[in-house]
């Protein structure tokens, strides 16, 4: 991985060096250094000469003489070194911080983010892998874990380590159990649990998406199966819109909803502003819903930019995204976009899920807005499967207890 | 008892122990030749200019940043010279002590 | 656990959980297949298994990820922080995770005291110097939203709160750890910054404490801080009431530390400090993520008592 550093202080450059390495020790960093703005230019320049893969990232200080941050931004915005990856770090306060951010993304280059010294370079790794697969150009050398990585996620894909968890889904009105989200994880050896924002992408680009739907489905409607009393609940699993183009994939959804049709199942349709845009997946959607599998549109909000084709695909339900509604009591703007996404799932007559419920007083504002639904740490973290019953035996017993003290 | 400065010291030592035995070392030594140019450049500043100092000073808080130790070494928000002179022997000294332990 | 005679090839040594296993059979009368068939009825996660997975897991050709050996340990019984410490490999790399590492050839002989014996004192209200070592620690972390108002009618409210620190010579404190017992949802609440310290330590929870909640935890070196991170991991797995360890912390290098670990935050939430962004790190951790997570758990295995003869291996005067 090719990294571009620039600062005019030789330590902060050492420690982020350092950090690098220490984050991860198995990663091939080939460093190139610059103390300021102009330099840094001059060695942009040269990359885009030579025949060399050009940077994988660029990490830039803000405040420096012979040329600031601003002037790498400029050159960068007019050249073919606008899609590399950029992070900001400053000691400025937060307001510049802002403003450098919206400066940089109106120039429409790749910004990682704008953060604060001392860099955290963990969060900066995680964000690069995140945006890796919405990027453009995915450039060859990407920031890549080494117990988990485009070249052994097909390896490391199989059903001895999926491990999957359940976050029950509550009424808000009546407390009542409803459902449960699956949430996967994949467990490798001693490192604990691998989750979805980091293998999910690599799973879309090896193209194995079809096959890690099938695992999930399995384990999630065996369990089910092994404790029958669950069945009341719903049972709700994620699937992506390159999973909507896979017709064996709908027809095997569709054969084992029918095996086990005495279970409640619903589909989590992911990135669903992209795909109710294509005629293939609004098929293969409409399929579903015809063969009795409920629709959810998952991370409502983030998802959406526009309420087109809304009223095309008769879906049963509208989640929205934790972000908004973990701060929505303290959050204005968070808490008008939540108000009028009820409104609307009001008017489409569908049902609303807030996700990410942590506190009670974000609770409370939601019972408030007549938001149908909750899920989140407030009421379970996800849990494992071992412990489920349990979970809900004990919740139900809890319930009980409350509603005969009132 | 856990003095202030034990503290500061503790912090900064912790700083250098996360990384490996000869990263470790080189940190030091880059951080104490930087420091070293810094107070070079800020003694031969007059107190008056005050662009310049800001500036220094703002490589300073930097450099406390990542040691974590900003809030124990900057305590006062003046940007005067005199200040700024008094807070890098600090920090300087502070390195000084722990040079055995890296 | 009484070991079970059994030959072992020379090559592989045999793994605690394939041990474990043959053990399992033996003492309940089962072969191969019954397990694999009362694993495949219990548990979700073996749906599928087959007896050459069980015989293959046996002979530690293939063990399952830790995560999954939880779970089997557990439909036994069981847990693995006890399968794992008797184990005397295992226990050899917690012994490096904390032992007082050798002192480096180029350095002289002169006593560094983060190279020293050093002992660990538990620390609660009833001491008189927890509240001066409270507002140390509180000063160290410098955690914006853990402000405590001064006055002494607070003190009783602070019952709750257990302080760890290391002590070398001369009581150089060269290592601490600041945690709490308390309910997931008062944790949820700090961590989301909708109360504070004053609060959580005031409330008191009508039920059992479910969450450990550990606020600031350090070290001199990379030893003295695992030692620290192993009293209150030890405790945590030794309190089978408490589901979920908790850091919410800002330290740094701290941070980093759990990131090495493979550990994540489930949230950032920053605050304006004068003119600095703060930005604190939430972790939150189930019982089993914290076992199929092989540093955390060589941490927990790890009791006080083998503490104390783990740092005392050096000897040093």
């Amino acid at each position: 991985m090719k990294i571009l550093i620039v600062d005019d202080q030789a330590f902060i450059r050492e420690a982020i060096k350092s950090e690098l390495i220490g984050v991860d020790p198995l990663q091939n960093f080939i460093f190139f250094e610059a103390d300021c703005g102009n330099s840094a230019i001059v060695l942009l320049e040269q990359s885009t000469l030579n025949t060399e893969p050009e940077f994988d990232l660029i990490i830039t200080d803000l405040k420096m003489e012979n040329g600031d941050g601003l002037a790498i931004i400029n050159y960068m915005a007019t050249t073919k070194s606008k899609n590399i990856p950029l992070v900001i770090v400053s000691s400025s306060d937060q307001r510049t911080l802002d403003l450098i951010g919206n400066i940089t993304n109106s120039f429409n280059l790749n910004l990682v983010g704008v953060f604060q010294k001392p860099l955290n370079v963990n969060e900066v790794l995680n964000s690069l892998n995140n945006n890796q697969f919405i990027a453009q150009e995915v450039p060859e050398s990407k920031a890549e874990q080494a117990n988990c990585n485009s070249a052994n996620i097909a390896s490391l894909l199989n059903e001895d380590n999926l491990f999957l968890c359940y976050q029950p889904k509550i009424d808000i009105k009546s407390n009542k159990l409803i459902g449960f989200e699956v949430l996967s994880r994949l467990t490798v050896q001693g490192d604990g649990f691998i989750y979805p924002d980091k293998f999910i992408p690599l799973i879309e680009q090896a193209g194995l998406n079809c096959q890690f739907t099938k695992l999930v489905l399995d384990q999630a409607i065996s369990h089910w199966q092994l404790f029958p009393a669950l069945k009341q609940y719903g049972l709700s699993i994620n699937i992506s819109a390159s999973d909507l183009l896979s017709e064996e994939l709908i027809n095997h959804l569709i054969a084992k909803h029918l095996a086990a049709s005495d279970i409640q199942l619903m589909l989590e349709l992911t990135e669903s502003q992209h795909t109710i845009n294509q005629e293939r997946s609004l098929q293969a959607i409409a399929k579903l819903i015809i063969n009795d599998i409920p629709i959810s549109l998952d991370d409502f909000g983030k998802s959406y930019s526009t309420f087109d084709r809304l009223d095309s695909i008769p879906f049963d339900e509208i989640k929205i995204d934790k972000d908004f509604v973990s701060d929505l009591d303290s959050n204005l703007q968070h808490q008008a976009i939540v108000e009028s996404t009820i409104a609307l799932a009001k008017k489409l007559n569908v049902k609303v899920v807030a996700e990410g419920v942590e506190t009670l007083g974000v609770l409370n504002r939601l019972q408030l807005l007549g938001c149908h639904t909750a899920q989140g740490y407030y009421f379970s973290p996800p849990i494992e499967g071992r412990y489920l019953m349990t979970w809900v035996n004990d919740y139900n017993h809890q319930n009980e207890v409350k509603n005969a003290n009132h | 008892m856990l003095t202030t400065s034990q503290c500061t010291h503790t912090k900064v030592l912790s700083f250098f122990n996360h990384y490996s035995e000869e990263n470790k070392r080189r940190l030091y030594n880059v951080l104490t030749e930087e420091l070293d140019t810094l107070l070079a450049q800020i003694t031969m500043l007059d107190s008056t200019q005050r662009d310049e100092v800001a500036a220094l000073q703002h490589k300073f808080k930097g450099i406390c940043r990542y040691l974590n130790v900003e809030n124990d070494i900057i305590k006062l928000a003046k940007n005067t010279k005199s200040e700024l002179v008094a807070n890098t022997l600090t920090l300087q000294q502070l390195l000084n002590d722990i040079e055995s332990e890296i | 656990m009484t070991p079970t005679s059994c030959s072992y090839s020379k090559e592989k040594k045999q793994n605690v959980f394939a041990m474990f296993l043959k053990h399992l059979r033996q003492s309940n009368e089962l072969s191969q297949e019954q397990l694999c068939l009362y694993l495949r009825q219990h548990s979700s996660l073996f749906y599928n298994l087959d007896t050459i997975t069980v015989s293959r897991w046996e002979r530690s050709v293939n063990i399952p990820s830790l995560a999954k050996q939880a779970e089997i340990v557990e439909l036994y019984d069981n847990e693995l922080t006890s399968i794992y410490r008797h184990d005397p490999q295992f226990l050899e790399e917690c012994s490096t995770l904390v032992s007082i590492p050798n002192q480096s050839r180029f350095k002289s002989s002169h006593p560094y005291y983060t190279n020293d014996n050093y002992d660990i004192q538990v620390i609660d209200i009833n001491d008189d110097s927890f509240y001066i070592m409270l507002k140390m620690i509180l000063r160290y972390e410098n955690n914006p939203s853990l402000v405590l108002k001064l006055p002494l009618a607070e003190f009783d409210g602070l019952k709750d709160l257990k302080i760890h620190v290391a002590n070398a010579f001369n009581d150089q404190i060269i290592g601490h750890a600041l945690y709490i017992e308390t309910s997931s949802q008062y944790v949820l609440e700090l961590v989301n910054i909708k109360s504070d310290l004053n609060e959580i330590v005031t409330k008191n929870p009508k039920k059992l404490p479910d969450t450990m909640l550990v606020l600031s935890s350090a070290g001199a070196t990379k030893e003295v801080e695992n030692s620290m991170m192993s009293t209150y991991i030890n405790r945590f797995v030794n309190q089978k009431n408490l589901r979920y360890l908790c850091f919410s912390v800002c330290d740094e290098g701290f941070i980093k530390k759990l990131n090495a670990a493979k550990l994540d935050a489930f949230k950032v939430r920053t605050i304006q400090l004068e003119d600095k962004t703060v930005a604190v790190h939430s972790f939150l951790l189930s019982r089993s993520e914290l076992m199929a997570n092989r540093f955390l758990l060589k941490l927990a295995v790890i009791s006080p008592k083998q503490l104390v003869d783990f740092l005392n291996i050096k000897g040093k005067g």
